[in-house]
């Protein structure tokens, strides 16, 4: 009688969805969307908007459009690979404490909890230094220390499932471990992992831009991140030029972000049990 | 209760534990060997000979348990080491940058909780109007930025352009005031990149307040309340909030984990002398022993944070405290 | 007259995705001062959103229609919210389902009484404490226990304490919703006995709401029945169930076993109650009605007067109609 009806919509959903698939596209189409080779001095350095450079260009000549177009790729890629990463691990460590139970659980358990506790972004930001710049440094430190919340999550997911019916037949049946996990669980898992792996992208795609403000990035590939940190070392927020240097990286970073984390949760909403129906 | 603060504690010394390994193992497993980790970019320029005898002054050619042991004893005196790059022990420079950082993250920590109760409050309150998916859409959009392009966009705007708030630094240039003058001019350096921190971390805690405060007024015991005539606003006060904010307490002192790491990237845009710009000036200069002491600093802080957490929690709900006197 | 309650045509409906959907749909009844009534029904026919309406309290996705609720005379319907706080508890006290599960469990069960207390009175912290005290001791617990938090307390200990704090400021009208439901036999008996004993020590009126027809009895000089939002028979106590005429209330009576007297086959009711958005037209009961004729299936009856003080809202026993 006192249900109450669903406040968020699909909507937003479709929204976040949508930011991505633009995204998306012009990640693949960007050598012919960008006006420029990224890499190259196309003019004068600092050259503020004009028709045959958009956003001007940067501290050494290169046409700032293309750095932003190119940069969708460098940082979606590293956003998603990282994702990845922190699903695999969290799939795996998931799948196994839920199925098995007992000690394992509770060791692997402990395992996410000493992970939860670690300083993130200062472990990465030492990690990243240590490792030394590249994306695949990146991607590594970054999906290896992000496992941890999925891995909760698919967890008590498989618990769940592990007591259904059909997957106790399958055990009854003989069913090896790695046929009921790959044939039952893993099926029943999917769609609650893909809202975990949206969601960890959009914390890759922050982490990332992080790193590579603070310098950690990889110096050949050009993410958004490694645009400001350029940005920043040229003081640009300190000029009239923070509106074509700095504005339209972050608010690509933004637009990433919150398009990732829109289709996340509205995901998660409608797979998650436990955030469906109840409370 | 004794049992699950034992078995906290047992992790945190495990967390502990493995942040200092991480932190003894790391440099000497550096393509250059602790000779690069501690003398950064000089070490390519040293004679053999002259590295061989500061390794052997520094005790790197005994064994590895050793060293380790020598490491953990260290430590254990509160010796951080010492940083070639800035030619001082580090212990010193962390101790003067400290209590910049603890300013200015607390101060963002206080204004983000009072925010986001206020807010989330206001949300739960009237669930599912334009104002509640208005504040919510609002915060996430805010937690989408990422942190040190706000700060740069918060500079460019209400510094540069509007003049009302310093561009960077701790004080006016110059500046010689004592006193309350003093707290004023630091206040006013201080306000955006609180302002920066906190806008960041408003979504958290607004989101975490509404979804309690829905779920509690849902209780039975809200409509108890009403029922015995206790004003609208005092039932939400009283009793609803008290309620519901027994998570966001526990999220408050896991937050307090974080007045010491979680500025890195707002202190780098403000130029603020604290331990996050240390982070970024140590990554710049490779000056590896800062970067250490620094990510062990952050550690014992997240620790104390989640220790402080777990020790709150009973105190502020009578359901958990009896269990642990029991 | 001297009626405490009189509740005149009210209609509550909840608005949903689907339209309005009436949940008490032109319920009318009579209290006199210090008499008490039962109301008896299937779960979902209403009797919670009544209780809830009488208070005022009913959830903001639904409404009071039309109608009027008369309490010592003044219509509670129009009355402006400031006012209605000062109604609740000090002239009607609610102690609403499952209310062993609604204390606030921040608060000593002593800090919640006093509340009930300092909110309708100003007295001295002092004097509330000892009223909250003295309100604990009338349902039979150690005033010691006014320092325990509601965990500390068992199920029938908690349903005791709400029940104190009904009567702590001495209403004259307790309306309380299944209070027996949820513990078990033996606190459900005590709880049963206490209420008895206070309403005759203190002469407060009971609208008694259950499922269960001996705790709806077990207070009542009147019963209601209540079916798919209507009132379908009232009478005295003492003419139910031995002498009900309807047949949805010989049903429920059919239902229960009796506690005393020969064993008897038991007869469940077949189907189930209308849902409250789309009522069979006609009388409600019709489609689960043994004796259901045309007439019922077009015309919904009347409640109609068929010995003194016991009405029924049915074809078979009416003036209309066949």
């Amino acid at each position: 009688m006192l249900k109450r009806r669903r406040a968020r919509s699909p909507a937003l959903g479709l929204v976040g969805a949508g930011i991505l698939l633009a995204l998306g596209l012009v990640a693949l189409l960007a050598p012919w969307l960008s006006p420029y080779d990224p890499h190259h001095r196309a003019s004068r350095p600092f050259l503020p908007p004009s028709a045959g450079h958009p956003l001007g260009t940067n501290d050494i000549g290169q046409d700032i459009a293309s750095e932003l177009i190119h940069g969708t790729r460098v940082s979606l890629l590293i956003g998603v690979l990282a994702a990845a990463v922190a699903l695999s691990l969290g799939t795996l460590v998931g799948l196994v404490a839920g199925y098995y139970g007992g000690p394992v659980d509770v060791l692997l358990m402990r395992l996410v909890d000493v992970v939860l506790v670690v300083p993130f972004l200062p472990l990465v930001i030492l990690l990243a230094a240590y490792l030394g710049p590249g994306m695949w440094n990146t991607v590594l430190v970054i999906g290896g220390l992000a496992w941890a919340r999925p891995a909760r999550v698919i967890r008590s997911q498989v618990m769940s499932l592990r007591s259904r019916c059909y997957v106790v037949a399958s055990q009854a049946m003989g069913g090896r471990p790695a046929h009921v996990l790959s044939g039952h669980v893993l099926p029943g898992i999917m769609p609650l992992a893909l809202a975990q792996f949206v969601l960890a992208a959009s914390h890759g795609i922050l982490v990332e831009a992080s790193l590579s403000f603070l310098g950690l990035g990889d110096p050949v590939r050009k993410s958004w991140g490694s645009m400001l940190h350029y940005a920043q070392l040229r003081g640009a927020f300190l000029t009239g030029a923070w509106r074509w240097w700095v504005l339209p990286a972050g608010l690509m970073i933004t637009l990433t972000t919150l398009g990732f984390t829109l289709v996340g949760y509205w995901l998660e909403e409608r797979f998650d049990p436990r955030l469906r129906g109840g409370r | 209760m004794r049992r699950f603060l034992a078995g906290r504690l047992v992790q945190y010394a495990v967390v502990l534990w493995l942040a200092l390994t991480l932190n003894f193992l790391l440099p000497r497993l550096m393509p250059g060997g602790p000779a690069q980790f501690l003398l950064g970019d000089e070490a390519g320029r040293l004679s053999p000979e002259l590295k061989a005898a500061i390794m052997s002054e520094l005790g790197l050619d005994r064994s590895l348990g050793h060293q380790y042991l020598a490491f953990l004893g260290r430590l254990a005196r509160g010796d951080l080491g010492y940083s070639l790059a800035r030619g001082e022990p580090i212990r010193k420079v962390v101790a003067d940058r400290l209590p910049w950082t603890v300013l200015l993250t607390g101060s963002a920590l206080v204004v983000a909780t009072w925010a986001g109760v206020a807010l989330g409050t206001v949300a739960a309150w009237r669930r599912g109007s334009r104002v509640d998916v208005g504040l919510v859409m609002g915060a996430m959009l805010l937690a989408s930025m990422p942190v040190f392009w706000l700060g740069m966009v918060l500079v460019a705007t209400f510094g540069l352009h509007l003049g009302w708030f310093p561009l960077f630094g701790l004080r006016t240039a110059g500046a010689t005031q004592t006193g309350w003058r003093a707290a004023l001019d630091v206040a006013r350096h201080l306000a955006l990149p609180v302002l920066t921190l906190a806008v960041h971390n408003l979504f958290g805690t607004l989101l975490l307040m509404r979804h309690s405060m829905v779920s509690v007024l849902g209780e039975d015991f809200v409509l108890l309340a009403r029922a015995k005539g206790v004003p609208a606003r005092r039932v939400m006060y009283r009793h609803a909030m008290r309620n519901a904010l027994l998570p966001v307490a526990t999220h408050f002192a896991l937050g307090l984990g974080f007045v010491v790491g979680g500025a890195t990237v707002t202190e780098t845009i403000f130029s603020l002398p604290g331990i996050g710009r240390l982070m970024y000036e140590a990554v710049l200069a490779r000056d590896y022993p800062v970067l250490q002491a620094a990510f062990l600093l952050v550690t014992v802080t997240v620790i104390a944070g989640n220790l402080l957490a777990d020790l709150v929690y009973p105190l502020l709900d009578p359901r958990v405290r009896r269990e642990a006197r029991a | 007259m001297d009626d405490l309650l009189v509740i005149e045509d009210l209609v509550v409906a909840y608005s949903g995705p689907a339209g309005e959907v009436r949940a008490v749909d032109g319920v009318s009844l009579r209290l006199p001062r210090g008499a008490s009534l039962g109301l008896v029904g299937e779960s979902g026919c209403g009797k919670t959103t009544l209780a809830l309406a009488l208070v005022r309290l009913l959830p903001s996705c639904a409404s009071i229609l039309s109608g009027r609720i008369l309490l010592e005379g003044e219509d509670l319907v129009q009355m402006p919210e400031t006012a209605m706080e000062g109604v609740r508890w000090r002239r009607v006290a609610l102690i609403p389902q499952a209310a062993m599960n609604s204390l606030n469990p921040v608060y000593t069960v002593g800090w919640q009484i006093r509340e009930a207390i300092a909110t309708h009175e100003r007295v001295a912290s002092r004097e509330a404490d000892r009223r909250a005290a003295a309100a604990l001791e009338l349902v039979g617990l150690d005033p010691a226990r006014r320092f325990a938090y509601p965990h500390e307390l068992s199920v029938g200990m908690r349903q005791r304490v709400v029940i104190a704090m009904a009567f702590a400021c001495r209403p004259p009208l307790i309306v309380a919703d299944e209070p027996g439901s949820g513990l078990d036999a033996i606190s459900r008996a005590q709880v049963l006995g206490l209420m008895q004993r206070l309403r005759h020590r203190l002469g407060t009126s009971f609208v008694m709401i259950s499922h269960d027809l001996e705790e709806a009895t077990a207070l009542g000089d009147l019963v209601a029945v209540m079916y798919a939002g209507k009132v379908v028979e009232v009478c005295p106590a003492g003419r139910f169930p031995g002498q009900a005429r309807h047949p949805y209330s010989r049903a429920l009576a059919a239902a229960h076993p009796p506690l005393r007297g020969p064993r008897q086959q038991l007869t469940g009711i077949p189907g189930e109650v209308p849902r409250p958005g789309s009522p069979p037209p006609g009388c409600r009961f019709h489609p689960r009605c043994p004796e259901a004729a045309a007439a019922c299936r077009q015309v919904g009856p009347e409640l109609s007067k068929v010995a003194p003080g016991h009405h029924v809202a049915c074809h078979l026993w009416g003036g209309e109609g066949l």
